[in-house]
């Protein structure tokens, strides 16, 4: 067994949690919407065709806020297709996927689904092949109460009520050469600028994302965010980030993120880097620009790549939906969301807002067999458990622990971690990931700075590295209960397994 | 005033200190080198002409890294002009500061004043009206076996072994318009890449520092800083930081708390750093070098006049000159893990902490923060938390009564304060999360009657430190009063690991 060391202090903190760390993102996709969470006729679908099993794990999953509706798909989507009476709706080209987009769900259904699932909206305006005007119409359809035209158009489709969204993506990945009516940064950032005027005139209250680099591969990272920021500082509020990981060379979207298995471990590394650059780039603007203001960060899209990724699958183009395609993920790829999700946390004070990518099927924490079950991804446990304990402040934790040695990064840190502390009722949950496949780690935790530490829960989820969860076995791959150890003189024992997630919840303070 | 708890714990540490944050700055301005510190009509001079009454002084300070020749004077000096027999050199009409250069002080002067001080030197090569080749060409004087043309050079004047000189300065301000040969940002990437380069060729150890913006408020602050480093940032091992503050408007805790302002402007630039580095996909990044920093504001006496060793600007400083040059420190040290030289500009005379007159010195309000806390540089930097009262400055924002750093150096912790408050004393508790503090070691206090008290050499002990150890030690934790408008640096005995 190796050994380790951790370190906190209750006055040694990063900055609040927001609770937006945890969203998830429905694109009009593979079988995201339709045959997803959308499956009229399924015997669990609700009066509107939505699967209620779908709507139950969003929200045990205390998924707070979706991103709708793309993705590449919104830079040729145009909203009001999705508006009005659904046998009326045109069928268009998705010209981003190659499928028929038959338009049944837009956003007044999607804002239903939204107050169903008990999640927040965060919407997407096209600026591919969309305007300014549309995307100010938009915010005035969604938004404005009444007594508009657009507004008095959604009481008519039947919402009286306005949907108020009160966070709102300009556009997606417009540096990507893939993306519908691409754009340079120079000109994405007039067109973003001259788009957030008319949004806020239409609605003051809401909060403006940006796109930033949608990758690190891309030739104009990061001068991209640098030239978005310094034409577009005044009017956004937050810079959007983008990041896929693939660990196997042979499977991965757009670009390949490691050079090898060994390398599995650099990830969360590569995470913070980009984290750190980007920010720098903001902080850059910021000073040159003689601004007080400071831009956060929304990761609106981050996820693993399977082995099963649907996008690997040879399609059919232009059909309406599909029957069959679904992602699998192993352990493995569950370690490795929660090395990403602990490196979200630990920068709290300046990534406000994350999207996993996508919310079911196609990269899905969860996958549903068309008229049949639901089945949730290994990935699934470490943020449902994170995103349900990690609510306070995060830490500052100062860690020791074994490496692993990686053929392309030099020698990488075995562990990735991040705690949270609540002030109010004194709990303190640490999570843990430990890459290190060969060894179990003894883990010295040094809490002598908080009163009175007693240990309420270790969660564990370990094993074999490729395990997966199944429709015949869905349960095979769950955290499991730890025996608890005692915490003496503010300091605490605990066995890390190898390959393993962990959740380690702590009562601080007075003994109730 | 409600107390202020400083709070560390050993293992949330920033970096090791470098001991080069303890640097200065001599350059060929004003009465700086000449009458500063060297004199030879001075009866204090020694054989070489120094004045030992000056470096005498200095000594005290423990400077490390040495800044020479300039400075503005930098970008327009040729460095053959100094060497040789001193009789023979030129006398220069000098423009940066309109004064006459008698070039009796040059590089070898300059090295062996250095290794007689044990600083570090660290000389600015001219990109000005300079050429890259010429800069190339000091360094082989400097920094190459003999056997060449500019080593052999240096041995007939006296010095066998190599100089050794590890750090040079790619110029000097280059994005002011006051520099002579100032030029766009990219136009200086060009010619400091050529000089990196050819520089680095003669001598693959020497270590180089480019020139940031030395203004936060010029129009090309931080873009001047971007262009730079994208065109030569794996070239160069540092870029350069200036800074000056003031109190224009006697507004003196707006004055204090641009301490705030400088911890910005070290992050601002770390930004920067960070940028290029993921831009250009670099493996390494350069750090931060302060290599002009003070207080300087009352005497704007720029013009020579023509004059050999003119009296310029030479600043008067009072009490709250020397709390806001602790903040400078304070910051320093609390960024130990980017800012890795910082040079006090200067060191006699122009804008320095001594002063001299005829044979007279005075020691200056500024000397004894700098003396305090380099007696106590060895170690790491701890990070503070500090819980405490604050207020609202003017224009720098909310700042706490109590500006801390520390470091520590085994089973000893330095801490050093300021106390912003003009009337009140500050009641401070100091303890660690892991340590037991057993005891106060020793400590100094810099006091004076007024804010605005300055020494002169009428009454040259109004300003000064004392030996301080006025604290109460109780169950490893350490209980004091910081009087009002103050300076500690405090040494402290912690339990052994």
């Amino acid at each position: 067994m190796k050994t380790a060391k951790y370190i906190l202090d209750k006055d040694y903190s990063i900055g609040e949690v927001d609770k937006r760390l945890f969203g998830s993102f429905v694109e009009h996709l593979a079988r995201v919407v339709y045959n997803g969470l959308y499956e009229p006729g399924h015997p669990l679908s609700d009066e509107q065709g939505f699967r209620k099993d779908v709507i139950e794990t969003v929200r045990q999953a205390n998924i707070s806020i979706v991103r709708y509706p793309g993705g590449n798909f919104v830079s040729g989507y145009r909203w009001t297709d999705g508006i009005g009476p659904v046998s009326e709706r045109k069928r268009r080209l998705n010209l981003a996927w190659s499928t028929i987009e038959t338009n049944q769900i837009g956003i007044d259904e999607f804002a239903d689904w939204v107050k169903k699932a008990n999640v927040e909206l965060m919407a997407s305006v096209n600026l591919g092949t969309g305007t300014p005007q549309e995307a100010g119409e938009m915010v005035e359809y969604c938004n404005h109460p009444s007594g508009s035209y657009w507004s008095d158009l959604r009481r008519e489709n039947g919402h009286l009520n306005p949907h108020n969204i009160k966070l709102w993506c300009l556009g997606n990945e417009m540096d990507g050469e893939w993306q519908i009516g691409r754009l340079s940064p120079e000109d994405y950032a007039k067109k973003a600028l001259e788009t957030a005027k008319i949004m806020k005139w239409a609605d003051p209250s809401i909060e403006l994302v940006a796109c930033g680099s949608c990758c690190t591969e891309i030739p104009t990272y990061p001068d991209w965010d640098r030239i978005v920021l310094e034409h577009a500082y005044e009017k956004i509020d937050y810079l959007s980030l983008h990041r896929y990981y693939s660990y196997d060379p042979a499977h991965h979207l757009f670009y390949p993120t490691i050079e090898d298995k060994s390398d599995i471990a650099y990830l969360p590394v590569d995470l913070q880097e980009f984290l750190h650059t980007v920010i720098s780039a903001a902080d850059f603007v910021k000073t040159k620009k003689h601004s007080n203001k400071t831009i956060n960060i929304s990761f609106d899209e981050w996820n693993v790549v399977s082995d099963s990724n649907p996008t690997f699958t040879k399609i059919e183009p232009w059909q309406t939906s599909f029957d069959e395609g679904q992602e699998v993920f192993s352990l493995l790829d569950a370690l490795i969301y929660g090395g990403i999700l602990c490196t979200f946390i630990k920068n709290s004070d300046r990534v406000k807002i994350a999207c996993q990518s996508l919310l079911l099927n196609a990269g899905g924490m969860f996958y549903t067999k068309k008229g049949g079950a639901l089945v949730k991804n290994p990935v699934y446990y470490p943020f449902q458990q994170m995103a349900f304990y990690g609510k306070g402040i995060s830490l500052l934790d100062q860690v020791r622990c074994p490496k692993i040695k990686t053929n392309h990064h030099g020698e990488i840190p075995a562990m990735q971690t991040a705690s949270v502390y609540n002030e109010e009722d004194g709990t303190l949950n640490v999570f843990i990931v430990n890459f290190d496949d060969e060894d179990d780690s003894e883990l010295t935790m040094d809490f002598r700075s908080f009163a009175n530490t007693r240990m309420v829960e270790h969660m564990v989820m370990d094993g074999d590295q490729k395990a997966i969860n199944s429709f015949s076995e869905p349960d095979k791959v769950k955290p499991r209960t730890r025996k608890i150890s005692k915490v003496a003189n503010g300091m605490v024992d605990v066995v890390i397994p190898k390959s393993s997630w962990n959740m380690l919840r702590f009562c601080t303070g007075p003994q109730e | 005033m409600e107390k202020t708890t400083i709070y560390f714990h050993t293992h949330f540490q920033i970096g090791r200190v470098d001991a080069r944050i303890f640097g200065g700055f001599l350059e060929h301005m004003g009465r700086a080198v000449y009458q500063g510190v060297y004199d030879p009509e001075c009866s204090h001079a020694d054989k070489e002409g120094f004045r030992t009454d000056t470096l005498g002084a200095l000594d005290r300070l423990k400077m490390t890294a040495m800044r020479y020749p300039g400075g503005n004077f930098a970008s327009g000096y040729h460095w053959q002009d100094g060497i040789g027999p001193q009789t023979a050199r030129p006398v220069i009409r000098e423009l940066a500061w309109q004064s006459t250069e008698p070039n009796q002080i040059g590089t070898d002067e300059f090295i062996r004043l250095s290794h007689r001080m044990d600083w570090t030197p660290m000389l600015t090569v001219n990109l000005g009206t300079g050429t890259p080749e010429e800069a190339r060409n000091w360094v082989e004087y400097c920094n190459s076996p003999t056997g060449t043309r500019y080593s052999n050079l240096r041995a007939a004047n006296g010095s066998a072994n190599p100089h050794e000189v590890k750090l040079w300065c790619l110029g000097n301000e280059m994005d002011g318009p006051w520099q002579l040969g100032h030029v766009p940002a990219d136009q200086y990437a060009i010619r400091a890449q050529q000089a990196a380069k050819m520089m680095k060729d003669v001598d693959r150890t020497i270590e180089l520092v480019a020139c940031g913006s030395c203004n936060i408020t010029l129009p090309t602050y931080l873009e001047w800083d971007r262009q730079v480093l994208e065109y030569l940032g794996d070239q160069v091992d540092y870029i350069s930081l200036h800074r000056y503050v003031g109190n224009p408007d006697n507004d003196t805790p707006d004055f204090l708390a641009v301490t705030n302002s400088i911890d910005r402007q070290i992050e601002d630039m770390d930004a920067v750093c960070r940028y290029t580095q993921a831009r250009h996909h670099r493996k390494s990044r350069p750090y931060l070098c302060f290599d002009e920093w003070n207080v300087w504001y009352k005497n704007q006496q720029m013009d020579g006049e023509g004059k050999l060793a003119p009296h310029l600007i030479e600043e008067v400083y009072n009490l709250e000159d020397a709390l806001v040059v602790a903040g400078f420190l304070n910051s320093f040290i609390r960024h130990a893990d980017v800012v890795k030289i910082a040079n006090l500009a200067q060191i006699v005379n122009v804008i320095a902490p001594i002063l001299t007159r005829g044979d007279e010195m005075l020691i200056q309000s500024i000397f004894y923060p700098f003396e305090m806390f380099s007696n106590r540089r060895k170690g790491i930097s701890l990070r503070p938390e500090l819980q405490g009262p604050t207020y609202t400055s003017r224009t720098n924002g909310m700042t706490p009564y109590i500006d801390t750093s520390a470091i520590l150096d085994d089973n000893r912790l330095h801490v050093f304060m300021v106390n912003r408050s003009l009337t009140q004393s500050a009641p401070i508790e100091i303890r660690l999360a892991d340590r037991q503090i057993l005891a106060l070691e020793n400590g100094e206090l810099l006091i004076g009657p007024d804010v605005k008290s300055a020494n002169s050499y009428e009454q040259p002990d109004i300003v000064k430190s004392h030996a301080w150890v006025e604290a109460k030690v109780a169950n490893g934790q350490a209980f004091f009063e910081l009087p009002a408008f103050s300076v500690a640096a405090t040494t402290w005995q912690l339990e052994s690991k």
